[in-house]
């Protein structure tokens, strides 16, 4: 083992980790490219299945081919979504709690995406909202 | 040989303890079971670092119970890149240092994962998570730099390996 000589940091390492906090801040600067404004929908596998103002309080049962996944809520005076009873194991879509205006929960297991869009005024909303 | 398996039996006791860490995400870990990975490729094995990988990562979720998961296809195959990925780091220059190896593979790790986890969701919603993930995975692949540096010191001076 020739390598004796193995440093811990050197100066050309700066590069390496700025560079991902560009990428970082690229990411969460993109806007959302969505119209809708205060309106909460869910995908499963990529498709729409449900959509509805987000000021409305309401619940509804996701179900993909009769099969039950999970159960969106609503609080319409809060402008908070959340999943709730999801059947999948490990449970992370309910451990990410209410979502407001620009967040998203995803249950990847079940492939279910549930966005709240809208316009939202700061650009990290993403680290506001998680 | 027997250096290989006691950091994969460490790269397992890691992953199992590591999620009881409070994470700033409902989904992900800090990563800090990547290190005996690390140490391994730092001392320029790169294909026993695969191994450690693979071991960490099945022996891991098995005992978790989040084996064949979407949790695991997507920690396995950010690890896999990222191995790869610190792997050509090393061939590509004659002399690398720990941070550098570090950072790249917890970037490559993080982006990796979410597009596997956006593939499988058919939906870009998970890229909304990236930005943390990778600012939390450049503190955690510091602290893997530090521990990964230190470990071979010591595994070359005692001639370990």
């Amino acid at each position: 083992m020739k390598r004796n000589d193995l440093q811990f940091f050197s100066r050309l390492d700066l590069f390496f980790i700025v560079t991902p906090i560009f990428i970082a801040f690229f990411i969460a600067a993109i806007p959302q490219a969505s119209g809708k404004n205060g309106v909460v929908t869910v995908y499963i596998s990529g498709e729409l299945v449900y959509e509805q103002p987000l000021t409305r309080t309401a619940t509804w049962v996701v179900k993909s081919d009769g099969e039950y996944l999970s159960t969106l809520v609503v609080d319409g005076s809060k402008e908070k979504v959340k999943l709730v009873d999801s059947n999948c194991p490990l449970k992370i879509c309910e451990r990410t709690g209410w979502v407001g205006i620009g967040g998203s929960i995803v249950c990847v297991p079940n492939k279910i995406v549930v966005k709240v869009e809208g316009k939202t005024k700061a650009s990290e909303i993403d680290i506001v909202t998680w | 040989m027997v250096v290989v398996a006691v950091l994969a039996a460490f790269g397992v006791a890691i992953y199992v303890v590591e999620r009881l860490i409070p994470f700033p995400l409902p989904v992900g870990r800090w990563g800090l079971s990547n290190y005996p990975v690390l140490t391994i490729i730092l001392c320029g094995r790169a294909p026993d670092a695969l191994l450690i990988l693979i071991v960490k990562s099945v022996v891991g979720s098995m005992i978790i119970g989040s084996f064949l998961s979407p949790q695991f296809i997507m920690g396995l195959g950010g690890g896999i890149c990222a191995v790869l990925a610190m792997w050509a780091l090393e061939a590509c220059s004659n002399k690398v240092s720990a941070v550098r190896v570090s950072v790249t593979g917890a970037t490559v790790n993080n982006v990796i994962q979410v597009l596997i986890a956006s593939a499988m969701v058919k939906n870009w919603a998970p890229t909304a998570y990236l930005p943390v993930l990778l600012i939390v995975g450049e503190i955690s692949a510091v602290a893997n730099a530090y521990l990964a540096w230190k470990t071979v010191i010591i595994l070359k001076e005692g001639r370990f390996i």
